[in-house]
């Protein structure tokens, strides 16, 4: 018995704080009793089986998922190549006052800005590089300059090659850490790039849909898109930490 | 004549005939034009494109619109509001309407018929103190700016008590429902109109104390409706308390929750609330439309059009329905 609980702990877990959730959201719909305010559980998940069942949602689900993955991608390789650069002192020193004028940037600012300047499909994607892309950075470079100084000094001594350096030592050593910031980072992405979608009114996206449900007083609606929409940032972390799994594996 | 070639001829007469009339219809079709629509956030996201270059065209509301044409160069214009009036033969669509709750239409009659008489008095009243309008809006809370005389004519304030509206109503919701259906909700029955009507003698009753009445109004064009009730008007035996909020959907939450007891509000959400059971009715319908096609090149035909980007605010709501109408009604086809 004891064996069975330790297997399912974690999933017990979770429906235990699923519950609470369900329970504490059933109780203060009671308590407002104002569907348009806070609208019951059968309205939402009604709302939630009618949008899985229309092609609208899919296709805005598509194209929030692929400026998702495009600025998390963008994100990731530039933070990796450029926190691989800044192991060398004047490269980091550089590039230090530009990754805080980054990271101090109002998210509200950028977003009205980005409008501005580039089209609605792409202003979201550059936005959420903005955001995600310091986190990454910082996260990676942490990483590697926490990586056994003494395993440096004999890869030099060696004359191992620098790609065999960055191949072997620094992105194994840093793989573990540097997965766990992709983690958070992923669903970060997915947020901003929502919000984005809303100020940039980009058509066809999950942003607007929940701006036009919240026009058109459907809150029910609206809260069913963003469970939609933690459902899709929980099943790309799934992702990410899958492929740590098989990364971290391999090494 | 042998009679096998009188049928023939005749029948080849007729085919000849038949075929004719088909080529004539073809050429008779009208040719179809191509627009894009782009949706932007807010008119000064417009303003910034066309005075970049990045389009010629913008669907902007007042005060917006003007501002086009002052810093961007957009002087050209098309008035949606005569567009519409051309094809529904209404004059302007009846954007925002007055709401109020049973409570006040059955027990505060008197009140509410010299309350609409006040918003009567009010059209003519923002014309001629124009220059005040401004300053009294923000001194209420408003952030909103209408820097002239023709900015506020732009903005189509008028009075229409809800009975003489309900056709007007009806046509601009049946239009905008064959867009979206949840856009309205449920069509209004004829229940949803109140059949109150402005009256500035009506007698307000002897009582102790007052009785407070809330009303609340969104910020911009509808502000402009209880201008001069926010200057000067008083109710004898009423607290008559204005709250300038920032969108529609503050407004369905004050009717929801009973805080409002009347309210300005577009109409397709007006609706909408009495769809969903609440006890409100309108009372008058206030702004006809303020949407203007700008343009920083002339147009004097719509299907000059074709192949051009248009901006537009208000994706998913009139501004974007009353534009793809007005255009698919003059062959331009949208993205």
């Amino acid at each position: 018995m004891k064996k069975i609980l330790k297997k399912w702990q974690n999933v017990l877990y979770l429906l235990l704080s699923l519950g609470i959730i369900v329970g504490l959201w059933a109780l203060l719909a009671k308590i407002v009793n104002i569907e348009l305010i806070i609208p019951s559980l059968q309205s939402t998940f009604r709302q939630l089986g009618r949008i899985l069942s229309a092609k609208d949602f899919y296709i805005a689900l598509g194209s929030t998922l692929w400026r998702s993955l495009a600025s998390f991608a963008i994100g990731a390789f530039s933070a990796l190549g450029l926190s691989l650069l800044s192991l060398l002192k004047p490269v980091k020193k550089i590039l230090s006052p530009f990754i805080k004028i980054i990271r101090s940037v109002p998210t509200m600012s950028v977003i009205l800005l980005a409008v501005i300047w580039l089209k609605p499909t792409v202003s979201p994607i550059f936005v959420a590089f903005l955001i995600n892309f310091p986190i990454m950075y910082s996260g990676f470079l942490s990483a590697m300059e926490s990586i056994d100084g003494e395993l440096i000094s004999m890869s030099k001594i060696y004359n191992v090659s620098l790609k065999d350096r960055v191949l072997s030592l620094y992105l194994p050593s840093v793989a573990p850490a540097a997965f766990d910031c992709m983690q958070s980072s992923i669903s970060l992405t997915v947020k901003i790039i929502i919000s984005a979608e809303v100020l940039a009114q980009t058509r066809n996206s999950l942003g607007i849909m929940m701006q036009i449900s919240r026009a058109y007083l459907e809150t029910a609606e609206l809260i069913a898109y963003t469970i939609t929409a933690i459902v899709l940032s929980y099943l790309l972390e799934l992702v990410v930490f899958g492929i740590k799994k098989a990364v971290v594996r391999w090494k | 004549m042998k009679k096998s070639v009188k049928i023939i001829l005749t029948v080849s007469l007729l085919l000849v005939s038949v075929l004719t009339c088909f080529l004539f219809a073809a050429c008779q079709k009208q040719e179809t034009y191509n627009a894009q629509i782009e949706f932007i956030n807010q008119g000064s996201d417009a303003i910034a494109a066309l005075k970049t270059g990045t389009a010629k065209y913008a669907v902007l509301g007042e005060p917006a619109a003007t501002m086009a044409g002052a810093n961007a160069g957009a002087t050209y214009r098309i008035d949606l509001q005569k567009e519409w009036k051309t094809l529904t033969g209404f004059d302007g669509y009846p954007q925002a309407s007055t709401v109020a709750t049973d409570n006040v239409i059955e027990n505060h009659s008197a009140f509410l018929q010299k309350f609409l008489a006040e918003m009567q008095e009010n059209v003519a009243w923002i014309v001629e103190y124009a220059s005040s309008v401004t300053g009294v809006l923000q001194a209420n809370g408003s952030t909103s700016k209408f820097p002239s005389e023709q900015v506020i004519k732009n903005c189509n304030i008028r009075f229409e008590s809800a009975i003489d509206a309900k056709d007007s109503v009806n046509k601009y919701l049946e239009i905008m429902y064959s867009f979206n259906e949840s856009f309205v909700g449920k069509m209004p029955t004829d229940n949803f109109f109140s059949s109150v009507k402005p009256n500035k003698d009506a007698v307000l009753p002897t009582k102790e104390g007052t009785t407070a009445i809330n009303v609340v109004v969104p910020d911009g064009a509808p502000a402009l409706a209880i201008a001069k009730l926010l200057n000067d008007s008083e109710f004898a035996g009423y607290d008559v308390h204005y709250t300038i909020v920032s969108g529609a959907q503050e407004i369905s939450a004050a009717i929801s929750n009973g805080s409002a007891d009347i309210a300005i509000m577009p109409t397709n959400l007006a609706a909408k609330l009495f769809g969903m059971g609440k006890s409100i009715k309108m009372v008058s319908s206030n702004v006809f439309g303020l949407l203007y096609l700008v343009g920083t090149q002339e147009i004097k035909d719509f299907s000059e059009l074709n192949g051009e980007k248009i901006l537009c605010t208000g994706q998913g709501g009139t501004p974007e329905f009353v534009l793809k109408y007005i255009l698919d009604k003059n062959n331009v086809k949208t993205e």
